[in-house]
């Protein structure tokens, strides 16, 4: 998995692809960390697209995002999730609690 | 030759006994670096895997010193010298390196290296040996050959190392015994289900992420329940542990799975991090009333098959996982399907159904529908663990798989109206004692609120505070239950159509206003039910007895709720237990308080 973090104009984006699992747990915090830290930051973006796999430790690292960006009172929004990917945030609904968008 | 800058002046201290690892292939680019050398250099483990090796190199080490390293391992020897590195951030810090080459089958297949703290008396031996070759008056290779000293010097780092590895691999294992003992404790793993359900649960690791239980209510009702708890292995069975104690208690005090859940849904949510929620699904079943509820938040779709292999029902999560939602937010609500005849429900977690073969293919839904459509009903439970084990290819799973089938049988049904409820025994608690009894006749049940009035009493008391509104519920209507079926002796049926309600509440004016005799009798005592503080509700009427079976359909919850058919199944929802005797002239009610 391998992840990219930018910021463009107070928008951080976190570009993901690969298979979002437990392993990428350290990675992906560190990734976010820069962005939840960084008062220049106001939103930030997790660009998945590419992303074609994630398992419940990764919902989880999401929650915990979720949680964090709440705390530091930034905007969350996942992108262009691929169909696999959709499919398991319905089962587990959590549509219902992420801002999902596509902008592709 | 290219040279990594900028350099700054400050050093990184190795901390002593720290092992930095590294390994490459056979063209110097990493294949490999521990957790230590991403610390002290600052790169993270993406930066570093893919790229060469000389991206630590400091510029203040003399090019000949790598071009005499890379002619001995090349040659497939080891090599050991002190080298300066950089940082990421520009930094230095000294080490004292060993590089072997990797071979395999005499090819030399990459090089691994070690890297431990110099000491000041090398680093400076060192510092003057550099400055020697820059000025030319050192030549690098000649010096450096096997030096038994230096042999026994790693061997001896070496066995160090691998007596902590020892001990923290016993360590590790005698907290892996500790945590076994205390999950069978718990009862987590409960050997004998329910003689109607058939369960398999195949872990990941030593503890399963995933839990199967049930249960059944002292009304016979069968409870099952499946969770996933997020990751698996120990920290994901903890998460678990909540959940189960809450399962079988309340399920034993006859409570329903929509306040089950809701009261998980609140734990979860109170002790877990963010991070860590617990899809699941639970279900009940009531044989007595053919009625199948099912709750489920996160899980994949459990579906319903009848003998012939037609799906009669599915239940797809329309909730989020436990854990993750707070009180106001969560919905207990459940999804009911009455059933006329024998079937079979699957439940089943994620693990199964995205469970991979050798080449990547996930098992699937459809090929678990597929499955059940066309096997007997006998078969298909074990013809779906064997599609799933060469699906599997006799690979390990990477997630915990588990799968129950319940078998449902009208046959049941008989079976559950002959066994009576439980025995809640009362005990006469005499010097706690309370009690409320009204007797009312043809004249005050015309114009009295008696139900507002005995329940505004009893809220006053501290026993049964908190509880006033499902006392309410219970009184109001058992009262009305014996006013309108007992002495005006009305039919719920005319409750039935579009005017049915308004119909039966003019009925029931009138035969009210014309009432020459009746009473009924309300009494509200305090109870200790089996060690637990308690309330007996009792009702009695004068008339010639009612049909109470009549409105015991829970089936008729699903039905018009607001019509007729709330009534007595609304009570047996409230209360621990209730009683009709005397052809319904008597009712009575327990309902436990703590």
């Amino acid at each position: 998995m391998t992840i990219n973090v930018n910021i463009h104009d107070k928008v951080g984006r976190i570009e993901m692809s690969g298979r979002f699992d437990f392993q990428v747990h350290r990675e992906f915090k560190d990734a976010y960390t820069k962005l939840t830290d960084n008062v220049a930051v106001n939103e930030i973006e997790l660009e998945m697209s590419k992303v074609d796999y994630l398992d419940s430790s990764a919902l989880g690292m999401l929650m915990l995002l979720n949680q964090r960006c709440k705390t530091a009172s930034k905007a969350l929004a996942l992108l262009n999730t691929s169909a696999a990917v959709t499919q398991i945030f319905e089962v587990a609904n959590f549509d219902k609690i992420f801002n999902i968008k596509r902008t592709n | 030759m290219k040279e990594n800058h900028p350099v700054s002046n400050i050093e990184t201290l190795i901390p002593e006994g720290a092992l930095l690892v590294s390994k490459t292939d056979i063209n110097g680019i990493i294949t490999y670096c521990n957790k230590a050398f991403c610390e002290i250099t600052g790169y993270a483990e993406s930066e570093l895997v893919g790229k060469p090796h000389k991206l630590v190199r400091h510029p203040d080490v003399p090019a000949a010193l790598f071009a005499d390293m890379w002619q001995q391992i090349k040659s497939g020897n080891p090599w050991r010298g002190l080298l300066k590195n950089r940082c990421k951030n520009g930094n230095y810090y000294w080490i004292d390196a060993n590089i072997t080459p990797l071979i395999e089958n005499g090819v030399t297949v990459g090089y691994v290296s070690l890297r431990y703290m110099a000491t000041d008396e090398d680093v400076s031996a060192t510092e003057k040996i550099f400055h020697a070759a820059r000025n030319g008056s050192y030549v690098f290779g000649i010096s450096e050959k096997s030096d038994l000293h230096y042999i026994i010097e790693l061997q001896k780092r070496l066995a160090d190392k691998i007596c902590t590895l020892e001990k923290y691999r016993e360590r590790n294992e005698e907290d892996l015994r500790a945590g076994s003992e205390i999950m069978s404790r718990a009862s987590l793993e409960k050997d004998a289900h329910d003689p109607a359900v058939r369960v398999k649960i195949d872990s990941a690791s030593q503890f399963s992420g995933d839990i199967i239980m049930t249960a059944r209510t002292p009304s016979d009702k069968l409870h099952i329940m499946l969770a996933d708890a997020v990751g698996h292995g120990l920290v994901a069975a903890m998460n678990l542990l909540p959940l189960s104690q809450i399962f079988y208690t309340m399920t034993k005090k006859g409570i329903t799975i929509s306040q089950i859940i809701e009261e998980i849904n609140s734990k979860i949510h109170q002790l877990m991090p963010a991070d860590r929620f617990i899809g699941a699904m639970l279900v009940s079943i009531d044989f007595r009333e053919q009625l199948i509820q099912v709750w489920n938040g996160g899980m994949p779709t459990p579906v319903l098959v009848n003998r012939d292999g037609k799906f009669l029902q599915k239940w797809k999560s329309q909730n989020l996982p436990l854990g993750i939602l707070d009180e106001g937010a969560f919905s207990s609500n459940v999804e009911a399907f009455h059933f006329d005849d024998d079937c079979q429900l699957f439940m089943f977690s994620d693990g199964l159904t995205e469970a991979h073969s050798p080449d990547g293919e996930q098992y699937g839904n459809e090929r678990v529908e597929q499955l059940l459509q066309s096997t007997e009903p006998d078969g298909r439970f074990d013809r779906l663990i064997g599609s799933l084990e060469s699906h599997l290819g006799g690979h390990h799973a990477h997630d915990d798989i588990s799968l129950a089938m319940a078998n449902i049988s009208l046959a049941d049904k008989v079976h559950a109206q002959l066994k009576s409820q439980p025995e809640i025994t009362e005990k006469p608690d005499i010097e706690k004692h309370w009690k409320i009894k009204i007797v009312l006749c043809e004249n005050e049940l015309k114009y009295l609120d008696v139900v507002s009035w005995l329940t505004q009493i009893v809220s006053e008391i501290h026993a049964t505070a908190g509880h006033s509104t499902k006392l309410y519920m219970i009184l109001s209507e058992l009262f009305n239950n014996a006013l309108d079926h007992g002495i005006l002796e009305l039919d719920s049926s005319i409750k039935q159509g579009p005017d049915g309600y308004d119909a039966y509440l003019k009925l029931r004016e009138e035969r009210l206003n014309i009432l020459a005799r009746g009473s009924i009798e309300v009494s509200v005592e305090k109870v200790m039910l089996d060690d637990l503080s308690g309330v007996r509700i009792r009702v009695v009427d004068s008339g010639n007895g009612f049909d109470y079976s009549a409105i015991q359909s829970d089936a008729l919850i699903h039905a018009e709720q607001e019509q007729h058919g709330r009534g007595i199944a609304l009570v047996k929802n409230l209360a621990s237990k209730l009683e009709y005797t005397q052809r319904g002239k008597e009712a009575i009610a327990y309902y436990v308080c703590s």
